[in-house]
């Protein structure tokens, strides 16, 4: 009986040796169409179950950003109740800069500043405030950052200075919470935030450390 | 690739103060050391032959402003500061002797200034009173000044974030001793030892073989290392 193997890398169709007692110059039969039928159906139906897959991960990953943003929503509820400056000594706690929290809440230092003391928030501020805190929550319950601030201050490629925290300031929700929640490679969460980021960021200049240990920058050695 | 000189923000929304200015007055921390970019109005500097009042910025890169990590060096370097016209971001890729500074004023009916790179004076640190600093750059206002400065005095553009990763350790250290000098501030000492005990802290390595201040230069340890510099600040009254 021949035998057929349909997943061989170098020929699609093979079949075994036994001629029994045909001579050697019989010419052999071209294969049963019959066959390459079967593979066609076949490539056919996986091809479909591949796109129905695909579709259906589409689907998913929508219903996964929307259960995220619920999830959020309910975790800013929660920390909006709570008392600014609490907020504000977690976020020391965990070791952001001030200038940084400033940036990600989308006001001055000395805003902060002021906070800190007692001064009382806008409510858009305060829930500024409460959506950042949630949103940490939400990272480290889930995908557990064991130091988020400094999560928040990497380079999400070693070749381009954009950061989490970049996509957060500039409103990239969605975008920020694939990337924290490890549902987009750095590579295409950078794509989506600034699609000519590899020509943008491309430049002969590096740094060197120097001979009294600074850090300095030069042109790269061809 | 970048080639040009830059503006800061996106395309179409300058938001000049935020981009540009950490600290305006009337709100300029006096706990913040003095650093690159900073202007101070009426400040007694060097003129040719004569000592003169002007509003300064200081020019001086972040690596030179000290001698010893705490002293101000016996001469820093700064540029004139002159009203100057509103510039449209496309105008920031050209005007290659100026750093533009809309909005410095917030409180002058003309609040723009600009720092104007053909009129540099010397100055003694006593001269800069931090009672007269009006403005401190944010990081991303450095970049862009540095990248000014350099393309006037050589023709040579750096792209900015290139110039973070040279002097971003700087400013961080900076930040930290504004903050120990707030913390320490609250416990009645004065900046100038706070000062002092911050930059003794900075340059000890804990241990670990590194000084904290080189730790600065890789952003995976910045925050640990401000974690560390709060908790050590805020229990110095008790270890003593």
């Amino acid at each position: 009986m021949p035998s057929i193997s349909i997943f061989s890398d170098d020929s699609p169709i093979e079949i075994d040796d036994d001629r029994g007692t045909a001579a050697d110059s019989v010419t052999h039969a071209v294969l049963p169409s019959v066959t390459k039928t079967a593979a066609a159906l076949l490539t056919e139906d996986v091809g479909k179950i591949r796109l129905d897959a695909k579709t259906l991960g589409l689907k998913v990953g929508q219903a996964h950003q929307i259960v995220c943003q619920h999830e959020w929503s309910v975790l800013t509820q929660q920390r909006g109740t709570q008392n600014p400056v609490d907020l504000l000594n977690q976020l020391d706690d965990m070791g952001f800069a001030w200038r940084d929290i400033a940036r990600l809440i989308g006001v001055s230092v000395p805003a902060i500043q002021k906070w800190r003391k007692g001064e009382r928030l806008s409510g858009d501020n305060r829930h500024k405030l409460a959506s950042l805190v949630a949103a940490i929550d939400l990272l480290v319950d889930h995908y557990y950052l064991e130091d988020v601030a400094s999560w928040f201050e990497m380079r999400m490629i070693e070749s381009a200075p954009v950061t989490p925290m970049d996509l957060w300031a500039s409103g990239e929700r969605a975008l920020f919470f694939d990337y924290g929640t490890r549902h987009v490679t750095p590579e295409e969460a950078l794509t989506k935030y600034d699609p000519d980021w590899r020509e943008r960021y491309r430049t002969p200049f590096v740094t060197f450390r120097d001979e009294e240990g600074n850090l300095g920058l030069r042109m790269q050695e061809q | 690739m970048a080639d040009g000189l830059e503006y800061p923000g996106a395309e179409g929304s300058p938001d000049w103060a935020n981009q540009l200015y950490l600290y305006q007055a009337p709100d300029v921390s006096r706990c913040r050391p003095i650093f690159t970019g900073d202007i101070f109005f009426d400040v007694e500097v060097q003129g040719v032959g004569a000592i003169e009042q002007k509003n300064v910025l200081v020019i001086q890169h972040p690596c030179a402003l000290r001698s010893n990590g705490v002293d101000l060096t016996d001469t820093l370097m700064v540029v004139e500061v002159i009203p100057y016209e509103l510039l449209e971001q496309r105008q920031w890729l050209g005007r290659y002797r100026i750093m533009p500074l809309p909005e410095l004023v917030g409180s002058d009916p003309e609040p723009h200034r600009a720092a104007l790179f053909t009129s540099g004076y010397l100055v003694i640190p006593d001269s800069l009173d931090l009672g007269k600093r009006v403005a401190c750059l944010t990081q991303l206002g450095i970049n862009l000044l540095m990248q000014r400065w350099v393309f006037h005095n050589s023709r040579v553009v750096v792209p900015s974030w290139k110039y973070d990763e040279a002097i971003s350790a700087q400013y961080e250290e900076a930040d930290c001793i504004e903050e120990w000098c707030d913390i320490r501030g609250s416990q009645g000492i004065s900046p100038e030892p706070a000062t002092v005990e911050a930059a003794k802290w900075l340059d000890d390595d804990g241990g670990g073989g590194i000084a904290r201040c080189r730790l600065l230069e890789n952003p995976q340890y910045r925050s640990s290392i401000r974690k560390a510099m709060r908790k050590y600040a805020k229990e110095l009254n008790k270890r003593r």
